[in-house]
């Protein structure tokens, strides 16, 4: 009984997370009478690509090749900073906690609504002269993606024992030595998996491209999105072919990277 | 050999310099955005040195954008289009442009223009009026004849016909809809109520005056309408009113804008053509004060094409751009003679109403911090629809946290 129980509460469970991703396939593949006219059918009665085509206006392959730039500058740009703060937080005392008071202050700021460092971030951008450009987002972008990649990579540092590194300090290797051929590939599951979260983050990210941004050719897929929801109504058909269009290039990077996220994962847990 | 050189720089120069002339405008999305479009295409055309860049924003991104582009004055943006709620924030702010007179005509509904001006109503205008958005009031005529009853001229009548269509009606038919969603939607489907007991969020000094009996007895009426209304309206924006009116399942509805009803005649989409008509909202004392929603095309102080684009605010709104866009795109015009022409009257049968309302029109007021006001007495409005607090509670403590944000 109980088994059937536990299956029964596995396959809801399964089915409350998988809904929404058919209802999205189902949508995108309808007409648009069927999506106005017929019922909540979660199967087309014929199968569409209208909703596909109205994407294909010449955009969309410049608005991808954008935010897979900017998303993956910020990845990067992240990973090799938060490295080596997530090192130095873990491996060296600081007086006075100052460093656990570091992990507070950078805790609070991706906690703040984005909106709050939108405006000085701007004011900053525009004195720089990195308005409208896509270094500019990519720097702002760090302002979501740092926090939490120094947050991820603390605990994959901690988990890497400390002998290992005295072992090869006692070979003769020096900081970046030890950095480079010790700490990085015991760490490379870690980062891999914090990598494609702070893509993820970068990916997925509108307010700072809708502010910092003004000239089309250079918006992002977020911002192209929100196309689809107006107030004249919203373009199911459209935002759901939108939806499967943006989630791709992420389950293709995620499903490449699967076996190391997992890993990732794992070391995270111990 | 040397002047020659001499004169093909300068030509060269010249002409570098007048292809690089550039407009950069900040929009809108939606029905705004393709009406702009077409504007933009239009002047192209005429203009075919000019390189126009054209930025569609969602609404709420539209403010965000502009405001922090003038704030910082990043000269970003040659021309903008806002709405007139957010003009006492710019203005005040010195971020706009006074525009020549040249751009003034008397052909313009004198309501919808006048709010562009600044400080009051004889100075010198700085917004153009491109979108002659006003609230009205939508009934379905043939279920009020069924009915035996009378077209409404007063919210107790607009009750009592609700009340009655409800009880005579099939039970997915309901006597009357609006936005019950919180924040701007629920507000702006109180506000026609409001002012039609003689109330206000701000009195005539930019003090909150919502704690007061013409404001509980204007909610107390807000708040009965929801009985008749369907299930759920509490979370009903402009689309499911839409639906509603055009499906036939509501009689009436508290507040249309242009924008919602162009398909009410739509035989495609309708299934009440030629049943619904559109008028000012009903008023409880004194005349009807339909609500005024212009958008308007200004200049920032810092565009750094202010010339060319006093140029394109003039052919933006000029008759022939009106019309088609009237026509064409839904977009209601602010120009009397558009409200006037056959063609357009023939497309549109409820446009002489619209042109009456908005030359009697009311905008919201006039502080500068509207959205900020407005999100409080809609977070409030909201709590007393879901029966969280009384009528009484929730104008009192809106009063309190207005009184407390207000920006004159």
């Amino acid at each position: 009984m109980s088994r059937y129980l536990h299956r029964f509460f596995v396959w809801s469970a399964v089915a409350l997370f998988i809904l929404p991703i058919v209802w999205m396939f189902s949508t995108a593949f309808k007409s648009p009478g069927e999506i106005f006219h017929a019922g909540a059918n979660l199967i087309p009665q014929q199968i569409s690509l209208a909703s596909f085509q109205a994407l294909l206006n010449g955009e969309l392959p410049i608005l991808v090749a954008n935010t897979v730039f900017i998303a993956l500058s910020a990845t990067v740009v992240s990973l090799c900073i938060a490295f080596f703060a997530a090192y130095a937080l873990v491996r060296y005392r600081f007086p006075a906690k100052l460093d656990n008071l570091f992990l507070l202050a950078v805790l609070v700021v991706k906690m703040m609504p984005p909106i709050v460092v939108a405006v000085p971030l701007y004011s900053l951008m525009n004195t720089l002269g990195l308005l409208n450009s896509q270094l500019g987002l990519v720097l702002a972008y760090q302002v979501y993606t740092l926090p939490f990649c120094i947050w991820m990579l603390l605990s994959f540092i901690r988990d890497i024992p400390l002998e290992i590194e005295e072992a090869a300090a006692m070979d003769g290797a020096h900081l970046l030595k030890r950095l480079a051929f010790v700490v990085f590939p015991l760490c490379a599951p870690g980062l891999v998996a914090t990598a494609i979260f702070a893509m993820i983050l970068g990916w997925n990210e509108f307010l700072f491209s809708l502010l910092f941004i003004h000239t089309p050719d250079k918006f992002t897929i977020p911002l192209f999105i929100s196309n689809f929801m107006t107030e004249d109504g919203t373009a199911w058909g459209e935002l759901m072919a939108i939806g499967i269009v943006s989630s791709l290039p992420m389950l293709a990077l995620a499903g490449y990277m699967q076996r190391y996220l997992l890993r990732g994962f794992s070391m995270g847990l111990k | 050999m040397f002047q020659r050189l001499l004169v093909a720089t300068a030509l060269a120069s010249a002409t570098f310099c007048s292809a690089a002339t550039e407009l950069v405008i900040a929009g809108r999305d939606s029905s705004y955005g393709q009406a702009m479009q077409h504007i933009v295409d239009e002047y192209q055309k005429a203009h075919p040195s000019t390189n126009i860049k054209l930025v569609k924003r969602p609404s709420k991104g539209l403010y965000e954008s502009i405001s922090l582009s003038m704030r910082e004055k990043t000269g970003n943006y040659d021309v903008i289009l806002m709405d007139d709620t957010w003009a006492p924030e710019f203005l005040s702010n010195n971020w706009l442009t006074a525009l020549p007179k040249e751009v003034e005509d008397k052909d313009f509904i004198q309501a919808p223009f006048d709010i562009g001006r600044y400080p009051n109503a004889n100075s010198a205008a700085y917004a153009m009026p491109m979108v002659g958005n006003v609230a009205m009031f939508a009934w379905n005529k043939a279920v009020f004849d069924a009915n035996n009853i009378e077209k409404p001229s007063s919210w107790s009548e607009v009750l009592a016909a609700a009340k009655k269509i409800n009880a005579n009606s099939a039970k997915d038919t309901n006597g009357i809809v609006f936005r019950g969603v919180k924040g701007n939607p629920i507000v702006t489907g109180f506000l026609p109520i409001l002012w039609g007991y003689g109330a206000d969020v701000v009195d005539a000094n930019g003090q909150a005056s919502l704690n007061t009996p013409e404001a509980k007895q204007a909610l107390t009426a807000f708040l009965a309408m929801k009985q008749y209304a369907p299930r759920g309206v509490d979370v009903y924006n402009a689309d499911e009113v839409r639906d509603s009116l055009q499906k036939g399942s509501a009689a009436m509805a508290i507040e249309v804008w242009p924008a919602w009803v162009p398909n009410l005649d739509n035989p495609e989409m309708s299934n009440v053509v030629g049943d619904m008509e559109i008028m000012a909202p009903p008023a409880e004392v004194g005349a009807p004060a339909p609500m005024l929603g212009i958008w308007q095309l200004a200049i920032p102080a810092d565009a750094k094409n202010k010339t060319e684009a006093a140029a394109f605010l003039k052919f933006a709104t000029s008759p022939a751009i009106q019309k088609t866009l009237a026509l064409d795109y839904g977009i209601p015009p602010t120009r009397e003679s558009i409200y006037n022409d056959a063609e357009v009257v023939s497309k549109y049968r409820w446009y002489p109403q619209q042109a009456k309302a908005l030359t009697t029109g009311k905008a919201r007021p006039r502080i500068h911090n509207w959205a900020e006001v407005e999100s409080i007495l809609g977070d409030f409005l909201q709590m007393t629809m879901l029966g969280q607090m009384s009528p009484e509670q929730a104008l009192e403590q809106a009063q309190r946290r207005i009184s407390r944000v207000i920006k004159v």
